[in-house]
């Protein structure tokens, strides 16, 4: 039923833009041209300009089927005309007649192999005929050149369709990204964009418990799964395992810090304050973890030194959204406010969704006494929160756990916030 | 007007002697650095061969002087600088290899790996991007393309790492490394498609179909089964979801509900008569009945439909099998194990079927490959506990009990 959906959008598409391969007009250019007939027998040019002209006026009629008589008597007298050919195989594909669009559509394509509708036409009556490994061949190469959106989603997604039936899911995943990159909102897109990624995983993570059961990046992985579903204990656990594996492996301080870093089951502040600064003996220009001591240090009062962590993230990434944020609050409690308002205004244009950034920007507007800027960033934070809750709760119900420690406007500083 | 003639003539006859000479004279010298040149190439040549790195340099450097657009010595000098992580020196030869010899890759490639290493990511990503595509070496591609995915990761490119990734992948299938990131890099992206659709459209069929899934997932199939109901009750005529619950439902455990799955099953083939899956599962749930008949005409239909579709051949084959008709159950397995080489239920069965034909070596090895499957099928399963995750498919038939 979609399949038929498709192809006969595809072919109204062909039909409604068919510049491009009706024929020409080409009666009075032969008429002129041409010697006179003699009397009684027209010469072949006469009834090549003659079957044209009334194809030409069957197809805009919309009359197929004496189009297509016409069109295969031109076949006839012009074998190599690849305007008839095109034209044949476009009728035959909007009549849903794919056994008779396949040979036209290929001999337009061996004649020019530059008429990219036609070629993805072609793939899609091979997919519906079953010849598959021709289907992918059309399809693949008509993807990259198919302008007109649509018909560049139906050419994408029977391309997955047929890569899913050979389990080609790496090439599935290099037409996913072209396609999720030109409809980043289509719902039926971002399923199949799921099942797809998620297979993907699976893959993965099948292929490395096979090829290397026992390594750092197994275990790794196995904490990452363990976080993914709540489980900090084993996720802490998996990423010692890891470590021991391999204490080389680069970002597994961090990671073991960023699961330890939280209030909840498993987590150790102080063990968390450890493998930062491991982090950051292993590769000092490691913006995430200074920022995350920045926090800490934060956290105990020391605003100098959450200040400097803050400073030194900032100067390596300056639009990092952590460190910004974090030095914007370094400034706020160093009294400060126009530094902050300046470093949260930038946070605000690169990330308008940030709740934090819109909550931290009315604190800092207020001090600054310009109360309907405060008044519209705390409205706007409320929005954003609003939204973040709800994807949280859906989040919760997928079972799904944040693997980045707890972030987001912390009580202590709405009640500062609430303070005149 | 005779005698400016002469004297022309005159110049002319002492000038062109004395351009030649000058020619000769320049020649000489070209001649006498060209040799030179090739001199220090040569030993440089031997110095890389036999690893001395500095006397390489050294020989190089010399190149260099006495050529400065000697894109060769640049990049060599580059090359020995990245092998000794000097990229400080490495990025200005390669650069300059670059600038004089544009589209040399392995020095591009060496480039923007340094240039990486030094922190200046804005430069090194156009130059990997430039020569990854064209990369033979393999050593050098995956240190590229892991280079890239590092530099796509800051800046949450997720679809161009997985283009990067798909290509790596498809040259180092087994390489640990390679096999992790895809897996963080995948989940990313399926985390990424599910914020949007959450974002988007959290009411949607299709967030409830991935809700149902990831429940699936956590061993929760009593609200698998809920979600994928409200699924179906937000878009009844989706192709796919009947089967989708069906699947859910047929599993033994809580949530399961055999009766159920079958009335799903028969609601998608009301839907789809040439549903492969629907029709193969109801060959199941007839031949556990021992409606045998009805089993067969399920099987047969779904592999007329789609003839290398492994469970239905089993399915057909299983029941070809029991009565005492091996060589049809053969054909049938044969195909199956074409299409699914892994499929150790496959590999039983012929096994047995051999074992009815009096064909004791091929029996023989076909139980051999089924072992060989299922004990790498038990250790995805033991893989998939320890991870306390759930298969999102249903019970295959447990061959262990039948060769009991």
């Amino acid at each position: 039923m979609k399949q038929k959906c498709l192809l006969y959008s595809a072919a109204v598409l062909l039909l409604q833009s068919a510049s491009l391969l009706l024929l020409q007009p080409v009666t009075a250019q032969v008429a002129a041209t041409q010697p006179a007939a003699q009397a009684g027998e027209p010469s072949k040019e006469q009834k090549i300009a003659e079957h044209r002209a009334k194809a030409q006026r069957y197809m805009a009629g919309k009359q197929l089927d004496a189009a297509i008589t016409e069109l295969q008597a031109l076949e006839h007298l012009t074998p190599e005309d690849v305007e008839v050919h095109g034209n044949l195989g476009v009728i035959f594909f909007f009549k849903n007649d794919c056994a008779h669009a396949v040979p036209e559509l290929r001999r337009t394509n061996e004649l020019r192999d530059s008429l990219w509708r036609q070629m993805a036409l072609l793939g899609f009556c091979e997919e519906r005929l079953g010849d598959k490994e021709n289907a992918i061949k059309d399809l693949e190469k008509a993807f990259p050149h198919t302008d007109d959106a649509k018909l560049n989603r139906d050419v994408g997604e029977a391309l997955l369709r047929l890569y899913a039936v050979n389990n080609d899911m790496t090439r599935a995943a290099g037409v996913m990204t072209v396609l999720r990159d030109k409809n980043p909102t289509d719902v039926q897109l971002l399923y199949s964009a799921y099942q797809l990624y998620t297979d993907l995983a699976n893959e993965a993570m099948l292929s490395l418990s096979l090829v290397s059961p026992n390594s750092a990046e197994m275990h790794r992985l196995m904490a990452h799964e363990s976080l993914r579903y709540g489980d900090r204990v084993n996720g802490i656990a998996q990423l010692h395992e890891a470590l021991k594996a391999n204490p080389k492996m680069l970002g597994l301080h961090e990671e073991l810090a960023d699961a330890l870093n939280s209030t909840l089951e498993g987590g150790n502040k102080d063990e968390a304050e450890k493998e930062y600064k491991l982090a950051l003996a292993e590769n000092p220009n490691d913006e995430l973890s200074l920022c995350r001591l920045g926090e800490i240090a934060e956290n105990h009062g020391d605003i100098q030194a959450a200040y400097d962590y803050f400073s030194k993230a900032v100067q390596l990434r300056p639009e990092d959204v952590l460190a910004n944020l974090g030095m914007a609050k370094a400034y706020i409690a160093m009294k400060q406010p126009e530094k902050a308002a300046e470093l949260l205004e930038g946070v605000v244009k690169r990330d308008p969704t940030n709740d934090v950034a819109h909550f931290r920007l009315s604190t800092v507007y207020r001090q600054l006494k310009r109360y309907d800027d405060a008044k519209r960033e705390l409205a706007e934070y409320q929005k954003y929160k609003e939204m973040k809750d709800k994807l949280r709760k859906i989040y919760h119900n997928l079972r799904l756990h944040q693997e980045s420690p707890d972030e987001g406007v912390t009580d202590a500083e709405k009640k500062q916030s609430a303070t005149p | 007007m005779r005698k400016t003639s002469i004297a022309l003539r005159l110049v002319s006859s002492l000038l062109v002697p004395a351009a030649l000479l000058c020619v000769h004279v320049a020649a000489s010298a070209q001649y006498e650095i060209d040799k030179q040149v090739s001199e220090h190439k040569k030993n440089a040549k031997q110095y890389m061969m036999s690893r001395e790195p500095e006397k390489a340099a050294a020989e190089l450097k010399a190149v260099i002087e006495l050529d400065p657009a000697d894109f060769e010595a640049h990049g060599n000098l580059g090359f020995l600088y990245y092998m000794q992580n000097d990229c400080a020196n490495a990025v200005i030869e390669l650069r300059r290899a670059a600038e004089i010899q544009p589209a040399m890759w392995r020095e591009q490639a060496m480039l923007g790996i340094c240039e990486d290493r030094l922190g200046d990511q804005e430069k090194a990503r156009p130059d990997l991007e430039a020569a990854f595509p064209h990369l033979d070496d393999t050593m050098l591609a995956r240190q590229a393309g892991l280079t890239l995915l590092h530099l796509y990761s800051h800046k949450e490119d997720l679809p161009k790492s997985a283009a990067v990734l798909a290509e790596l992948s498809e040259k180092n299938p087994k390489d640990p490394q390679l096999n992790y990131s895809a897996y963080q890099l995948y989940t990313a992206l399926l985390g990424e498609a599910v914020t949007r659709l959450s974002v988007n459209n959290p009411d949607s069929m299709e967030l409830h179909r991935v809700m149902a899934h990831e429940a699936i997932r956590y061993g929760d199939r009593i609200s698998a089964v809920a979600h994928m109901r409200a699924a179906i009750k937000l878009n009844p005529t989706m192709p796919g979801l009947h089967v989708e619950l069906a699947n859910m439902l047929i599993s033994g455990g809580p949530g399961g509900d055999k009766a159920e799955a079958e009335k799903e099953y028969r609601l998608a083939l009301d839907a789809n008569p040439r549903e492969v899956i629907a029709l193969y599962r109801l060959g199941d749930l007839a031949a556990g009945r021992g409606e045998t008949q009805t089993a067969m005409d399920y099987y047969s239909k779904a592999v007329q439909l789609s003839p290398d579709e492994p469970q239905a051949n089993i399915g057909l084959a299983k029941i070809y099998l029991s009565k005492q008709q091996p060589e049809t159950a053969v054909v049938l397995l044969e195909n199956a194990i074409k299409r699914d080489p892994t499929n150790e239920i496959a590999h039983f069965r012929l096994s047995e079927a051999y074992r009815q034909l009096g064909r004791a070596d091929e029996m023989k090895q076909q139980f051999d490959e089924f072992q060989k499957y299922k004990a790498l099928k038990d250790q995805q399963r033991k893989l998939y506990g320890g991870l306390k995750l759930h298969r999102d498919e249903p019970d295959e038939i447990d061959a262990d009990a039948e060769k009991k």
